[in-house]
């Protein structure tokens, strides 16, 4: 009896080694990409009725906040009025500028649009190491270390690995995900900031290694630098909530809330070079 | 017998498109939800190992491939976590009562997450990520999250099962004077 079960186990442990050594000479590489393809369409509408669902009960559980939220928007939409004025001049200005000089418009950027299809399944899916999926791989042009945003512009994440018909994007508050920024200070009259900002504990991102001399405030925009190779500058990824520059310190640190809704994306946009 | 195998990978595919896609995207605790864990107790539990292996090696391979992980973690988490499970059901919690299901469920979550995160702490080793979450708070955390889950899902599961079939009803021997 004992016999008969070891020897039942063995088989099933043969049958488990079996598939996993077909995977790595690649003969079921065609079913593993047909199943891919197949499962796509299918769950990416499911993701979205997931996300969808939990948008839903996010506005249950914030209504008690929405009227002070309601009041913090109107100061701030009337603050983003005079501001959108002010660059209104600035670009009409700077149209003719580039008239002038023959520019190309910078803005016609090449983006590849994506579906999520699932989020922070996995094992290292801890809320340090928040992640995506998305249903579009190296076959689509995708390639590590390109800029996702979301359906407003807004910076999102960046890709971390990418296999043929799917990649894993980290998210702006993942650990993993380091991004070159420029604080938006230049009013102060200075240089504007410039670091490397770090997802922190899957909520924020946060900005380490500012000299004390750098004058940053709450409120003012972070966006990328265009350091990176891969990720175009002036993408806007949040602004800066907190400042800690205590006076013993050599550096002082800023924590950025990210402007985009990581928890709300069903679809992407991949920024391609 | 092909009907039987039919319904079994539909069931399969449904669970694992749920598992993956929806679930995670549900709100606050619902997104630890493991349904193909549920699934395989109440397989081992209510109709046999074998059943259980196979529906193991469909969602470890279905979860191995849209993985970024080496192919084969989840199908071998998967795989010894259920030998272990059917272990502790044929030698202790033989019977079919709520207590077993639960424990089963609990030792099913702890054995699969803790092989998968050790695999991957071995795979990542050799690379310069810190990786090993069992030092980490969270990691037990999530763990303690995914299992509170899974237990409440099983408890409503269990009396479900009791409403429509009899393979989960007592049965009392009564002795006749």
């Amino acid at each position: 009896m004992l016999k008969s079960r070891e020897k039942n186990i063995f088989k099933y442990i043969a049958v488990v080694g079996l598939l996993i050594f077909l995977h790595f000479i690649k003969i079921l590489s065609p079913i593993e990409d047909a199943i891919i393809n197949v499962f796509r369409p299918a769950l990416s509408k499911i993701y979205t009725v997931g996300s969808e669902l939990n948008i839903s009960y996010s506005e249950q559980t914030n209504k008690k906040d929405l009227i002070k939220v309601i009041d913090e928007l109107k100061k701030e939409r009337n603050k983003l009025i005079a501001e959108k004025t002010k660059l209104e001049f600035v670009r009409e200005e700077n149209e003719k500028l580039r008239q002038y000089l023959k520019f190309f418009t910078t803005e016609n950027y090449n983006y590849v649009l994506a579906n999520v299809i699932s989020q922070n399944v996995f094992i290292d899916a801890q809320k340090q190491n928040q992640y995506i999926i998305i249903d579009k791989g190296r076959k689509d042009g995708l390639a590590d270390g390109l800029a996702v945003l979301d359906g407003q512009g807004v910076l999102v994440g960046k890709i971390a690995e990418v296999e043929e018909n799917i990649s894993k994007v980290f998210l702006v508050t993942n650990q993993d995900c380091k991004l070159a920024v420029l604080i938006q200070n230049q009013a102060a009259g200075q240089e504007r900031t410039a670091g490397i900002a770090q997802g922190d504990l899957g909520l924020t991102v946060k900005l380490d290694f500012i000299p004390q001399t750098q004058k940053i405030e709450i409120g003012q925009l972070a966006v990328t630098s265009g350091l990176e190779e891969k990720i175009k500058r002036g993408l806007v990824i949040g602004k800066i909530v907190q400042v800690n520059s205590g006076s013993n310190e050599v550096w002082q640190t800023a924590v950025i809330e990210p402007l985009a809704n990581l928890n709300e994306l069903v679809i992407a946009s991949v920024l391609l070079p | 017998m092909y009907s039987k195998i039919f319904l079994n990978l539909f069931f399969l595919i449904i669970l694992f498109v749920l598992r993956l896609s929806f679930v995670p995207a549900l709100p606050s605790w619902l997104s630890r939800l493991d349904l193909l864990i549920i699934a395989l107790v109440f397989i081992l539990t209510l109709v046999d190992f074998k059943t259980a292996f196979w529906w193991s090696l469909g969602a470890g391979f279905l979860l191995d491939i849209f993985s970024f992980l080496p192919f084969g973690f989840y199908l071998v988490s998967l795989f010894l976590a259920l030998l272990a499970v059917n272990f502790l059901f044929n030698s202790f919690f033989t019977n079919r009562s709520l207590y077993s299901f639960l424990t089963l469920t609990f030792f099913y979550t702890l054995f699969y997450r803790i092989l998968l995160s050790g695999a991957v702490y071995i795979w990542q080793f050799f690379g310069d990520r810190e990786f090993f979450k069992i030092f980490i708070l969270e990691f037990w955390r999530d763990l303690g999250a995914s299992i509170a889950s899974n237990l409440i899902a099983v408890f409503m599961l269990f009396y479900l099962f009791g409403f429509f079939s009899k393979k989960l009803k007592p049965v009392f021997l009564i002795k006749r004077k």
